[in-house]
């Protein structure tokens, strides 16, 4: 289970979470959604301790990450499996090397176990037989799935969707979704989407929550977000200008305290 | 007048941010030794890129900075100095400075920049973000193979770039200014000093340490897509270029 408790960040003098409160449940399917900017990502971020915090609490099962030695943080994120929005493979190594990269610096199994659990994976994803590829070789929908077969290779008990359908066309989005559907049922992982696709969003989620002026302004199942009356959520899943949401400023954001290296 | 001290202000408090942020990397670097062995793999590559790829250009440039060194000695001490000494004048000034520092600076340009351009282009598409987060953590994995090939492989590039200067000066002495060999070694040998040597390669060491500590400190902290890709670029070779003369200066009053 992962409870965040009060979190607070600011880039600059701009407040991107405000005293965020959520408590994800193991098993569960939770679909953060927001208007761009509106620090879906930076929350994402600081659950892996890739961003600090300004304050608050962030216990994953139980153990505080904003308290944790850089040793015990390590240790935790592999408790996580993370697909960046842009995906993010090594663009140096194959497929098969971004694959088993986790998996050569974490483990000690033979290089047949590993080759073994990287094909595994890629046909989890549906892309067999690709392991010699390298990144540049792929398509876009290709490089999301292999992000997530590399997500995937710890067997996290988290994993995190960063935009996953984010610049893909509605069919691979769709293949995408029914992955993240699959995934969450047979391997049974806990699930946080970050997206402002409500297509994805009604489909994969147990839960929604909408991240709105740096706070959690809405939480309920993809039914009751469908009928709400709220008008800043009605506003966002109506995708219209008009309404009470207004534009976000930007100035300083991506610009904050990230963790020093 | 409140707006300059302001900006001055801000200026001083970024200078001492980066430079305790640099120290800082240093420090988790040179911390990282620990783990060399385990990643001797990752060394290994890094010592073919920055050392063996890095031979041509160096070379290239050792011959003409003995060449040129040689012809412009030669200019300089024609009517003052006996010509015996040219051998000597070329070969303290390629040990002690010449060597180090133009290889340095050749390679502040080739590798430091090499080093700011992948990091910085890893850092801009969440490649650093996705290594830390598959807990793989990213100075150990990045930074501390390429610092220490850096600082391994210079003084041997040094040591490449000092030969093939000091043959380069005897080929220009010997062939275009009609000085024999004999005479001009004649001075080299019973005036060699390993102190000079040693002087020297220490200098290298020290600039392969700037070059790719802040080739990695400017790749890590690159933000704003390909155009902070290009600054990143441009900022490494600078600031290495600048240090590199700093640390010259700094090192020829220590040792000499």
């Amino acid at each position: 289970m992962i409870e965040i408790k009060n979190l607070v960040k600011y880039f600059g003098d701009n407040p991107v979470l405000r005293g965020v409160n959520l408590t994800i449940q193991t098993g569960e399917c939770i679909v953060i959604i927001g208007r761009s900017g509106c620090g879906k990502s930076v929350l994402l971020k600081q659950l892996v301790g890739l961003l600090y915090p300004d304050s608050g609490e962030i216990l994953i099962d139980g153990e505080d990450l904003t308290q944790m030695s850089e040793q015990e943080i390590y240790k935790t994120r592999r408790k996580f499996g993370v697909l960046f929005q842009s995906a993010a493979l090594f663009d140096s190594m194959t497929v098969s090397e971004n694959i088993s990269l986790g998996l050569h610096e974490h483990t000690d199994l033979p290089e047949t176990e590993i080759a073994a659990i990287v094909e595994s994976k890629l046909r989890m994803v549906g892309l067999p037989g690709i392991e010699n590829l390298k990144p540049a070789e792929l398509s876009g929908g290709m490089r999301k799935r292999v992000g997530l077969a590399r997500a995937l290779a710890m067997d996290p008990k988290y994993v995190l969707y960063d935009e996953p359908t984010t610049g893909l066309d509605p069919i691979m989005a769709d293949i995408i979704n029914e992955m993240i559907m699959r995934l969450n049922q047979e391997l049974d992982v806990t699930s946080i989407v970050v997206t402002h696709d409500m297509t994805s969003a009604y489909k994969v989620a147990d839960r929604i929550v909408m991240l709105h002026r740096g706070l959690i302004i809405y939480d309920g199942t993809p039914e009751q977000v469908k009928n709400t009356d709220d008008p800043v959520v009605r506003q966002f899943i109506e995708g219209r200008a008009e309404g009470p949401i207004k534009p976000i400023p930007t100035s300083g954001v991506g610009s904050g305290n990230r963790r020093s290296i | 007048m409140s707006f300059l001290i302001a900006n001055l202000g801000r200026a001083v408090i970024r200078f001492f941010t980066e430079a305790g942020e640099i120290f800082i990397l240093l420090g988790k670097i040179l911390a990282g030794y620990k783990g060399i062995y385990r990643d001797r793999q990752l060394l290994l590559d890094q010592l073919i890129v920055i050392g063996f790829n890095s031979l041509p250009i160096v070379l290239l440039v050792g011959t003409f900075t003995g060449a040129v060194s040689a012809w412009q000695t030669n200019y300089q001490i024609q009517n003052y100095v006996p010509i015996r000494f040219l051998g000597l004048a070329t070969y303290k000034a390629v040990i002690i400075e010449l060597g180090p520092v133009l290889t340095a600076l050749m390679l502040a340009g080739r590798v430091g920049a090499s080093i700011a351009a992948e990091l910085g282009t890893m850092k801009v598409t969440e490649q650093i973000d996705a290594l830390e987060s598959l807990a793989i953590n990213s100075v150990r994995y990045l930074a501390v193979p390429r610092f220490y090939a850096g600082i391994i492989m210079m003084p041997i590039l040094a040591i490449f770039s000092d030969v093939i200067a000091i043959a380069g000066a005897w080929l220009v002495a010997n062939v275009l200014l009609g000085i024999p060999s004999a005479i001009f070694f004649s001075e080299i040998q019973p005036r060699f000093n390993p102190y000079d040597v040693f002087a020297g390669l220490f200098k290298s060491v020290v600039f392969g340490a700037i070059i790719c500590l802040i080739g990695c400190y400017i790749g890590f902290n690159t933000s704003g897509g390909a155009e902070g890709v290009g600054k990143a670029t441009i900022r490494s070779f600078v600031l290495s270029a600048i240090l590199i003369l700093v640390f010259d200066y700094i090192l020829a009053t220590v040792f000499f």
